[in-house]
């Protein structure tokens, strides 16, 4: 969880945000990038739409920074919202799991970067339902647990076990295939 | 294969591209801009609107107030008229009866 960093003004950047500072906001889109961006990642494997989702994120934050009550509750809010645009946008398109863009993108600069497994694994977990990627990835990315995931996917929390369990079992069956 | 850590490792958080907080922030201030904007195109709007219903009102008084006037010299004419025959009907049964 991130800490409050108030600033000489006695303001923590959450506050300055809620009262109209952009360049406070601009501090929370820039700490809370990494995280936005990479669950819209795992979920598409696709950068690209990654980017587009986060950037969607971002904006609706500034449209609703002022119902926003804590860090906690934004870090909570970003997880939330990014989780369901991912799904909804799925939904809406039924895109492919690996697009053209990914295949330039697996022969180009991040090949030195990812093992080889790694790129399987995320392109296995970018086929499972959308549901279960997106609580993979709130459980590995995020280190969260069943009881913190249920709360941001809104289902039963054995309903969330249940997908975790069927989604670990579908990727050991499928790294084990090849 | 411990699909835990292969896992974990697989989905560490990744940067996004170069300038994505530029990015960002360029379509907050296009929405703030837009947003500020509102008000007074709203406020121009109401206000072109307003003088229109006002306009349209005082015409209307100005309208009803030349008919008042008119109908009221109409009256008064007709009075004029009535009135000078009144006086000068005396004078023609006078005029009758010497006949």
């Amino acid at each position: 969880m991130t800490a409050i960093a108030p600033t000489a003004n006695g303001l923590d950047a959450l506050e300055r945000a809620r009262a109209g500072d952009h360049d406070a906001f601009a501090e929370l889109v820039e700490e809370h990038e990494a995280m936005v961006f990479s669950i819209a990642f795992h979920f598409f494997n696709d950068r690209g739409r990654a980017e587009e989702i986060a950037q969607d994120v971002f904006l609706q934050m500034y449209r609703s920074v002022g119902t926003i009550e804590s860090r906690s509750h934004l870090v909570f809010w970003l997880r939330q919202v990014t989780s369901r645009r991912c799904i909804d946008h799925i939904r809406r398109t039924r895109l492919r799991a690996v697009s053209i863009d990914d295949i330039h993108e697996l022969t180009g600069a991040n090949e030195f970067r990812d093992s080889l497994l790694d790129r399987k694994v995320r392109h296995l977990i970018a086929e499972l339902p959308e549901h279960q990627r997106v609580i993979v990835t709130l459980r590995y990315q995020e280190d969260l647990d069943p009881s913190e995931i249920c709360r941001i996917v809104n289902l039963p929390v054995n309903t969330v076990k249940s997908h975790l369990h069927r989604a670990l079992q579908s990727l050991r069956k499928k790294l084990g295939d090849q | 294969m411990d699909i835990e850590s292969d896992l974990e490792r697989a989905l560490r958080r990744e940067s996004p591209p170069e300038g994505f907080s530029s990015r960002v922030m360029a379509r907050v201030a296009a929405e703030s801009r837009a947003t500020r904007r509102a008000p007074w195109w709203r406020a121009a709007a109401a206000g072109l609107v307003l003088t229109a219903v006002a306009g349209g009102w005082a015409a209307h008084e100005e309208m009803q107030r030349r008919e008042g006037e008119r109908a009221r010299d109409e009256v008064l004419l007709a009075l004029r008229i009535a009135g000078s025959k009144v006086r000068t009907a005396p004078k023609q049964v006078h005029e009758i009866g010497t006949h």
